[in-house]
């Protein structure tokens, strides 16, 4: 194959690549609301629509990454005010994608990165969306597979973050297993092993690497055995 | 024009698609839409579109977001005649389509359908006046359908819609039903050996254009696995790791 033909093979593979990302995205937005709808989030009730935000390449010809957040709030308040969002970030090339430890030459491939945050998704601010190295402060790690930020004094619930292998969602059935039942699970407070355990498919396990001067980075594997 | 999609003669439905560039214009999609769908439905038979919106009606999601169907709206019901009106008005309120069927003794069942696409509701109170100026001492023989890609965040009042006449069962009257749901029926219908030709080809060609639409379920990256398979690893010539 020459070079021509394999440019223009990757352009449409990328455009392929959207394509079903808008699939998987319309079938993730139908499941999370009829959970939210069927009181299936434990304290939790839908509080508005949901939004999508785009992160552009470089180039500003394609995304790199998009996110739909789905706002929600405790199931007692009357008025539709969010307090958190479900967020799910397709991440498909760029910063998004978490580094391999020991390895640079090959990348995780295509993530699905699903949050809960007090905060709205904001992919100008580096704080406010998942990118690697991260810029967060004060998070933890439970059990190399859930970014977890603990409880605080003001709120009474906790914010975590957990990714998934994108080519591993292969069917809605695959999407209700790796997605929908662990958020279901940790809102029922389900321990992070519990919730995802080791051979969720595409699951991704996270470890903490040096960074010299600069603290420590988040790493991925793809096995827990890697990471320990 | 369903048959110009389903051959690839036209892509026209691209513009019923959601725009990222804010500089092109924008259609209302939602009326053009509601013909090419529903359109061809009035000039199929009553048996055939009592079959099709009775397997929508019992469309297992819908039924998992509206709760059970009134049981006295489709038992004992075998329509000889079916009439569509579309956007019919009455006090100002105009709902996308009302469809009516007939059976021999005179009975009817009516359906007070608004859809929606991209939008929700035009304000909180749309459902509301439809209901009420449409349906109004009706109510037995009566279901309101509202039919979007996104069910309704805030559920409406749903006293409004249980039932007030003697002798009718209360469950919910006001049914929804997502875009990806009434497709799926459609698809059922297509392998369905009981279903007339008519019937079949027009789920057939719906469901073709719904899929241009993207309407369509997730089945993973297959397609891309097999592109990115396909562009070849070649060893570049010009790279030298060491001499011999």
């Amino acid at each position: 194959m020459n070079l021509g033909t394999k440019i223009a093979r990757s352009c449409e593979l990328v455009d392929n690549m959207w394509m079903q990302v808008e699939d998987l995205k319309n079938t993730l937005n139908a499941m999370t609301e009829s959970a939210l709808e069927k009181g299936a989030l434990k304290n939790f009730q839908g509080a508005g629509r949901s939004t999508s935000t785009h992160e552009m390449g470089a180039s500003h010809w394609s995304y790199s990454a998009t996110a739909n957040s789905f706002p929600v709030m405790q199931k007692r308040r009357r008025k539709a005010e969010p307090s958190a969002w479900i967020h799910y970030q397709i991440s498909v090339f760029g910063s998004g994608i978490p580094p391999f430890e020991h390895c640079e030459q090959e990348t995780m491939g295509p993530v699905l990165h699903v949050s809960f945050w007090r905060e709205r998704m904001d992919f100008s601010n580096p704080q406010l969306c998942v990118t690697f190295p991260s810029e967060w402060q004060e998070y933890d790690i439970k059990d190399h597979r859930l970014i977890y930020w603990a409880d605080d004094t003001e709120s009474e619930y906790s914010q975590w973050t957990f990714s998934i292998r994108l080519l591993e969602l292969n069917s809605e059935v695959a999407l209700e297993r790796s997605v929908l039942t662990p958020i279901m699970k940790l809102f029922a407070g389900e321990s992070a092993t519990s919730a995802l355990p080791s051979d969720l498919p595409g699951l991704i396990f996270y470890a903490h690497a040096e960074r010299g001067n600069d603290g420590w980075d988040l790493v991925a594997n793809k096995s827990d055995d890697a990471s320990v | 024009m369903l048959h110009a999609f389903a051959r690839n003669k036209s892509k026209a439905f691209n513009q019923y698609l959601p725009t990222r560039n804010p500089s092109e214009q924008r259609i209302n999609s939602e009326d053009e839409i509601t013909s090419l769908v529903f359109g061809p439905l009035e000039f199929l038979s009553a048996s055939d579109n009592w079959k099709i919106w009775k397997a929508i009606l019992q469309n297992n999601a819908s039924l998992s977001i509206s709760g059970s169907l009134p049981p006295d709206f489709l038992a004992d019901f075998s329509p000889t005649s079916v009439t569509y009106d579309f956007w019919p008005k009455k006090n100002r309120v105009e709902p996308d389509l009302v469809v009516e069927f007939l059976n021999d003794l005179g009975k009817s069942r009516s359906l007070l359908i608004e859809l929606k696409w991209d939008a929700p509701p035009s304000g909180e109170d749309q459902l509301r006046k439809q209901w009420l100026s449409f349906q109004d001492g009706k109510h037995a023989s009566s279901l309101h359908l509202f039919i979007s890609k996104r069910a309704l965040q805030e559920p409406a009042d749903l006293h409004l819609w249980s039932c007030r006449e003697a002798g009718a069962s209360i469950e919910n009257r006001l049914r929804q039903i997502r875009w990806h749901d009434f497709k799926h029926e459609l698809v059922q219908q297509v392998l369905r050996r009981d279903a007339s030709m008519s019937l079949r080809k027009w789920c057939e060609l719906t469901s073709g254009f719904l899929h241009h639409l993207r309407i369509r379920p997730f089945v993973g990256f297959f397609r891309t696995l097999q592109l990115a398979t396909a562009i070849e690893e070649e060893v570049n010539p010009h790279l030298v790791f060491w001499s011999k």
